[in-house]
């Protein structure tokens, strides 16, 4: 999901940094104080994720974690996920700095357009509020992976190959994904229902399964 | 209590993240005597299999493109003695670069070595009757093991990386939480 130094041409890199730094000013407007502190936690785990590393089968995949920073924090997930990224790029050299624009957006404006999407049905109670978590985090990286293919397909390859190896590569991500946070959402609505303002249930939805 | 709480799953995370792995890709070029060998690995040691080697030189023209093998490896004799760059490209945006060094003396191809100006004849001072070639030769292998593994250290993800990024990552909410008190506070 972290596109290399070198690979992408600059018009495609100054249009991820505009778009990046559209949303990352937006995101901070719309941060209040309380929203600060929860962007922090949620940004050392977007931070940490990637380092988190899975074998599925034959692939070795690891965590993304950007539909959970998106279902928590909404359009803050833009500074988020800019942070995190920007210091996985000088610690780890995952991505890099010319590229932090357009792998912010990668990753950042699928979680923020699945979150607003998703919200209002992981707020219900039972197996409904953890199917739509389960798809938060599930659709945040396939529409990440599309985007990851539209912004590589400037550089020669054929969309249509690129992105169907992008899918199919990131699938096990997709379900990992999907079920960390479901498990991740249902448990803070049980322990900590404050860092989650938005996404509290609202007492009147009683249907309990 | 929500503290410990907090502390626990922290710990967890770190737990389960023990062998620190993700998608970095790395190469590491070694010119072993005219022949050029490559080594393409995901951070984790993970080899790069199906990846795709491009040799340019100091002009950006392409004067090779190979596969890697099952263990990331590829190899290629060196098609030009100047500085080379050799790339990897894993696909999916994942591509990193290696830049080598124009061939030394000695090392850019055995007959170079054959017509070396250093006496040929076996010095019986070299330490333990080596020939002049022979010692060059032991210092080139040394070199190379010593530059693998500096670039393999140099490649591991440290703890006090990650410890020190969870910091920056603190510190800069913590700023941007301060800004936003002055504002409201004025």
């Amino acid at each position: 999901m972290h596109i290399s130094e070198g690979v992408l041409s600059a018009p495609v890199l100054l249009a991820g940094a505009a778009v990046a730094a559209g949303g990352v000013a937006y995101g901070l407007k719309r941060m209040d104080a309380e929203g600060t502190v929860s962007a922090a936690l949620v940004t050392s785990a977007f931070f940490v994720a990637s380092l988190i590393h899975l074998n599925v089968g034959p692939a070795s995949v690891h965590l993304v974690l950007n539909g959970l920073v998106g279902l928590v924090l909404g359009w803050a997930a833009f500074p988020a996920i800019f942070t995190g990224l920007l210091l996985q790029a000088l610690l780890f050299q995952y991505g890099g700095l010319t590229t932090l624009g357009v792998n912010t957006v990668v990753m950042a404006a699928p979680a923020v357009c699945v979150s607003l999407l998703l919200a209002p049905m992981v707020k219900r109670k039972g197996r409904v509020g953890l199917a739509a978590s389960f798809g938060c985090g599930f659709l945040t990286v396939l529409f990440s992976s599309l985007l990851l293919a539209a912004a590589l397909v400037f550089t020669g390859e054929n969309f249509k190959v690129i992105a169907w190896a992008s899918i199919v590569g990131n699938l096990p991500v997709m379900v990992v994904e999907g079920i960390f946070t479901a498990f991740v959402i249902s448990f803070l609505l049980r322990v900590y229902p404050e860092l989650l303002p938005g996404l509290t249930p609202e007492p009147t939805e009683t249907e309990c399964v | 209590m929500k503290f410990v709480r907090v502390v626990l799953i922290l710990g967890l995370l770190f737990a389960v993240a023990s062998p620190a792995l993700a998608h970095r890709i790395n190469i590491f070029a070694l010119d072993e005597g005219g022949e050029v060998y490559t080594e393409s690995t995901f951070a984790g040691k993970r080899p790069v299999k199906k990846g795709t080697v491009r040799v340019f030189n100091a002009d950006g023209t392409l004067l090779l493109t190979r596969g890697t093998d099952e263990k990331g490896i590829c190899t290629f004799p060196r098609p030009e003695p100047g500085a080379l760059t050799v790339e990897v490209d894993a696909g999916q945006g994942h591509k990193s670069t290696w830049e080598l060094e124009a061939a030394e003396g000695g090392a850019v191809s055995s007959e170079s070595v054959v017509t070396d100006p250093v006496p040929p004849e076996p010095n019986p001072a070299a330490a333990g009757g080596l020939s002049a070639s022979d010692w060059k030769q032991m210092e080139q292998v040394v070199d190379a093991a010593v530059a693998k593994a500096l670039h393999q250290a140099k490649e591991e993800t440290r703890l006090q990386d990650i410890v020190g990024g969870i910091g920056y990552i603190v510190g800069l909410f913590g700023l941007a939480a301060w800004f936003r008190s002055r504002r409201e506070a004025v």
